[in-house]
């Protein structure tokens, strides 16, 4: 392909051939000239006029992409363990686009204001927008705003943590597509949609003016297109809801994984949380946010299951943001690709040593210690920076919370057999609406299984895949982790014909079929999501 | 020592060797105005002589305001072993950065 002779004004190509994720697990190789960065065009003086001009560019792409048959991608931050956000063609690069607005009573819909919200929780936010520096504008300026969920750190862009359904533990709220209310979607070289749900508009004329887009209210749209590893279009902008500011507070409790505690477990019960807990934590346990169980699965006698409980509570303008670095050594880049590689070499004979190896560095790499004494921060400050580095893999599985101890038996019981080299993390979650979103069950528990990234890991995954499709759990994977093992007939069977095809009408109705050609990938092939794939 | 040991525990060494890298980090914050991993911001710069010859300053393609928010220095045993062998003739360094992103004001949409 020959290279673009003149570009628009806020699009320059990226030279660039091939990319490996965040965290070293694949290396896509792409086409030469078909990877833009997008910037703000810097002719255009208001903010409005920038974000109008990124609307034509992202069409100019699509345009260019069809003219020369390539597929294209919106790229987040890349943090992606799987292949779900990359083409075979090229990537756009959109983290520059961090325009954010906000709403006056003037572009809202009547409905939304008339069930007593507010405008002030409503903002329109650019693809590119880190979580890092929308918790800043939310939380740290005149706003004084929360989100109402994050991932466990911040590094995402708020559409790439959306289209692939980050999360954290936040039981009552969700993941992070849980708060976005609309969504502002380039489809063609010549469209572009403003999508929000029937049930809960947000948006009134005056807005649909504004963003001079064609307007789609429509539930089965919207949450087929809220996880949707960009293969529906760009998305450009999202309509978050945000609430006034708020403090968490934070416990790291140690306990006994005993028949107490697998109950909690299998019901987020918060009667029979409160009896757990100990009397020196005085807060509601009504105000409980956060709930997570973190443990070695080699290390479990006596009390090894970390606890972490976070309150919601008012916020103190005394607050002090958080920014200190911490100090002194930490475990290199290379270190776990050496482990990795010194554990694939070996082979089988050095699996009776997994054990011992993973408990040697579980503190290291979970750095979980007992916290007494609340900790206050904002949900920025508590969900910050990722402390993980170099070659890493992990797996993610998503079932009913009634189902969590089931599931966890049957994982440590394999593990006794064939030990997995990391650590394991279980979360909550509030059932969402996105269509294909994985936490789909009404109290979705996740279990994160996080390692080295090295063949005994991947054949863990694999054979425990197996194991949960034989004892005929109901679960689903997370989209943007270890998930290899998708195919057509299994995504079927974990969200149902029904879903997907309501997905992919979804898609039809926003995209042609040149379109759909664009914003197609290897993956949504693989997983029966693509043209004509109507299950 | 066991032969076997010997040979298990030079094996693990020399993948030590040329595997690992030392890597120092200056960090502003921990956000970038591109995809982790994007090759067009690392490059291996190359001095000679000791020194006395030095690689021109690298332009960082930062569009923005010009600001760097992160930097790293990775050095690998490749970068040892030619600076050794060629007695400090060539001294082979990876560098890699990231620029600053944008940060506009919330505006009310009018």
């Amino acid at each position: 392909m020959r290279t673009p002779k003149k570009l628009p004004e806020g699009i320059r190509l990226l030279k660039i051939k091939e990319w490996t994720n965040k965290h070293e697990n694949f290396t896509q190789d792409l086409k030469k000239n078909a990877s833009f960065k997008l910037t703000w065009p810097s002719s255009k003086k208001t903010n409005a006029e920038k974000y109008h001009a990124t609307t034509k560019n992202f069409q100019w792409l699509i345009k260019y992409a069809i003219k020369n048959k390539i597929r294209l991608r919106a790229m987040g931050s890349g943090w992606s363990f799987s292949k779900v956000g990359v083409t075979e063609g090229g990537i756009v690069d959109t983290k520059s686009l961090r325009l954010a607005f906000g709403m006056k009573k003037d572009k809202v819909a009547q409905k939304y204001l008339d069930s007593g919200n507010s405008p002030k929780n409503l903002f329109l936010v650019q693809c590119g927008m880190s979580m890092l520096q929308l918790n800043k504008k939310m939380e740290r300026g005149s706003l004084k705003r929360s989100l109402k969920a994050s991932g466990a750190s911040n590094g995402q862009t708020i559409v790439g943590a959306m289209s692939t359904g980050t999360h954290g533990s936040a039981f009552k709220v969700g993941a992070v597509q849980d708060f976005v209310v609309g969504l502002h979607i380039v489809t063609g070289p010549d469209r572009h949609v403003w999508i929000e749900r029937k049930s809960y508009p947000v948006t009134n004329q005056a807005f649909a003016d504004w963003i001079g887009a064609e307007v789609i209210r429509d539930d089965a749209i919207f949450n087929s297109a809220l996880v949707s590893f960009g293969s529906f279009g760009f998305i450009h902008g999202v309509m978050i809801e945000t609430e006034p500011i708020f403090l968490l507070e934070k416990f790291n409790l140690k306990f006994s994984y005993d028949d107490q505690l697998k109950s909690i477990m299998d019901t987020c019960d918060l009667t029979q949380m409160q009896k757990i807990i100990p009397s020196y934590i005085k807060s509601d346990i009504n105000d409980l946010y956060h709930f997570q169980v973190i443990f070695n699965p080699h290390n479990m006698s006596g009390k090894k299951m970390y606890v972490g409980l976070m309150y919601k509570g008012p916020y103190d303008s005394d607050y002090v943001h958080e920014n200190k670095m911490p100090e002194g050594f930490t475990y290199g880049d290379s270190l776990t690709g050496v482990i990795q590689t010194i554990i694939d070499a070996a082979g089988g004979v050095i699996r009776p040593l997994i054990p011992r190896l993973t408990t040697l560095f579980f503190g290291q790499a979970y750095k979980q210690v007992e916290r007494k004494k609340g900790k206050f921060a904002t949900v920025g400050d508590m969900f910050g920076a990722t402390n993980t580095r170099g070659t890493l893999a992990s797996m993610a599985v998503a079932v009913d919370a009634a189902d969590c101890t089931k599931v966890l038996k049957l994982m440590l019981d394999f593990n006794k057999k064939c030990p997995f080299p990391g650590g394991l993390g279980v979360r909550y979650l509030k059932g969402t609406k996105a269509t294909l979103g994985f936490t789909k069950f009404d109290l979705s528990c996740v279990i994160e299984l996080d390692g080295l990234d090295c063949d005994i890991a991947r054949e863990f995954y694999e054979d425990f895949y197996k194991i949960l499709e034989k004892e005929k759990i109901n679960f689903t994977l997370h989209w943007g982790k270890f998930n290899y093992m998708l195919n057509r007939g299994r995504v079927r069977k974990m969200y149902g014909g029904r879903r997907m095809n309501t997905w992919i009408r979804s898609r039809h109705a926003l995209l042609d079929q040149d379109t759909r050609e664009v914003f197609a990938n290897e993956f949504i092939e693989k997983c029966g999501l693509h043209i004509g794939a109507i299950a | 020592m066991k032969p076997l040991v010997k040979t298990i525990s030079l094996l693990v060494f020399l993948l030590f060797l040329f595997q690992s890298c030392g890597v120092t980090r200056v960090v502003a914050e921990y956000d970038c105005d591109t995809f982790d991993n994007n090759p067009e911001y690392e490059e291996t710069s190359v001095n000679y002589w000791w020194g006395l010859q030095q690689a021109r300053d690298i332009d960082p393609k930062c569009c923005d305001d010009c600001a760097i928010n992160k930097f790293e220095v990775v050095k690998q045993f490749d970068h040892f072993f030619i600076s050794f062998i060629t007695l400090g003739i060539v001294i082979p360094t990876r560098v890699k950065w990231c620029c600053r992103p944008p940060d506009a004001e919330i505006e009310n949409i009018d």
